[in-house]
């Protein structure tokens, strides 16, 4: 299961919202362990400890498939933006490498830090 | 318009309100010997929206930190005074981009190609070794801000510029050398200059199209140069460019990287998180 993050300024978030990255303040001590499901006291201490963001994780459908019809149409674009270096040898292999990419995110897996 | 009308007209926007007093101080702070990273950090945080956004690009732009940066003085101590002063600038042109009138091109789009561009420029700069990889970082995000000037600035020429790439598929520098007489790039140049940041991060920006003449940061040149066309290639925002530009040749060797590099560098970056960098 991929997970993706969301970075919310403090004032933006609620309780329940799990941490994804640790909160260090600048004295090094940290403040909170990702994994840990925020309460409201800790939101309004993170508040006080002049913490500006955190790295919540963020849920919802995975936005990193690809429909068969979404990933032609994202080639299509590619081809497009690549027409005119078809003879250009570096920008071809770009070209391959994208491409290879678009396909792998059909329906499956994704190439993406989790 | 003659380019020296041009350039005057430009650089009148650095003492327009929309650039925040605080720019101007910092400006003045770094080049005082005296002054210490605490200092500017202090000078920053005053302004809490401007803090807040610096942290948020700080957040974004450099991915790959293990933790995220919650203070601007943390901030200040781990990138440097002009990596700093480069993201105050950022969050400050941004604003400016918000008020624009410019029509042809996705606000949000030509930010996320900003992110991107940051982003891909850090994990490029890292597999090539590049000293200070956090320029990088800055240069990417600060490398179409000649665009955004253009659109906040004068939105007419901004919308002919865009007719022109759309309707006679020129690329964006082809149409603003025939409307303006002058690249996105090079008016980037002269806002940098008017705001004195070292050369080191002039150059990449106003040659990150032609990178083969860079002669103070090469590297980092090249970087920004090829993390501009692999974030157009993997379609993250957009940069209002419908054509890719093409790859030096030179740079390409200056870099020293594998296709296979190229490939590992679009996996390490989350595209899907660039979107929510946007506020």
């Amino acid at each position: 299961m991929i997970h993706t993050m969301r970075l919310l300024a403090v004032e933006l978030l609620e309780e329940g919202m799990k941490v994804a990255k640790p909160v260090i303040h600048d004295s090094g001590r940290i403040l909170l362990a990702p994994g840990v499901s925020m309460t409201g006291r800790m939101i309004e201490r993170l508040k006080g400890q002049g913490v500006g963001q955190v790295w919540v994780e963020a849920e919802g459908p995975d936005e990193g498939r690809l429909s068969t019809e979404a990933a032609k149409r994202m080639e299509r674009t590619l081809e497009r933006r690549f027409a005119h270096v078809q003879h250009d040898p570096l920008m071809q292999q770009i070209q391959a490498i994208v491409r290879k990419r678009i396909r792998a995110r059909i329906g499956g897996d994704v190439c993406r830090s989790s | 318009m003659t380019p020296e009308i041009l350039r005057a007209k430009i650089e009148r926007i650095g003492s327009l309100p929309t650039l925040p007093q605080v720019v101007t101080k910092i400006a003045s702070m770094v080049e005082s010997s005296e002054t210490s990273v605490a200092d500017v950090g202090r000078v920053i945080a005053k302004d809490q929206v401007l803090s807040a956004r610096v942290l948020k690009l700080v957040n974004s732009a450099f991915y790959g930190f293990s933790r995220p940066v919650s203070t601007v003085t943390h901030a200040t101590v781990l990138l440097g005074f002009n990596v700093v002063k480069g993201l105050v600038m950022s969050a400050s042109v941004f604003d400016l981009f918000q008020q624009g009138k410019g029509d042809g091109l996705d606000r949000k789009q030509l930010w996320d190609h900003a992110i991107g561009t940051a982003r891909i420029a850090g994990v490029l700069a890292r597999k090539v070794g590049l000293h200070e990889p956090e320029e990088a970082v800055v240069a990417g995000l600060l490398h179409d801000l000649g665009k955004i000037v253009v659109y906040a600035d004068l939105p007419q020429e901004f919308t002919a510029i865009m007719e022109s790439v759309k309707k006679r598929s020129l690329l964006m520098c082809e149409a603003e050398k025939e409307v303006l007489g002058a690249t996105h790039a090079e008016i980037g140049r002269w806002l940098l200059e008017r705001w004195k940041l070292p050369t080191k991060l002039i150059e990449p920006i106003a040659l990150h199209h032609i990178p083969h003449v860079a002669r103070e940061a090469p590297l980092t040149t090249a970087i920004v140069h090829l993390a501009d066309i692999l974030c157009i290639a993997a379609s993250i925002g957009d940069s209002g460019d419908a054509k890719i530009p093409q790859l030096s040749d030179q740079a390409w060797n200056l870099l020293g990287l594998t296709m296979e590099q190229v490939d590992e560098t679009l996996s390490e970056i989350d595209e899907y998180e660039i979107t929510s960098a946007f506020a």
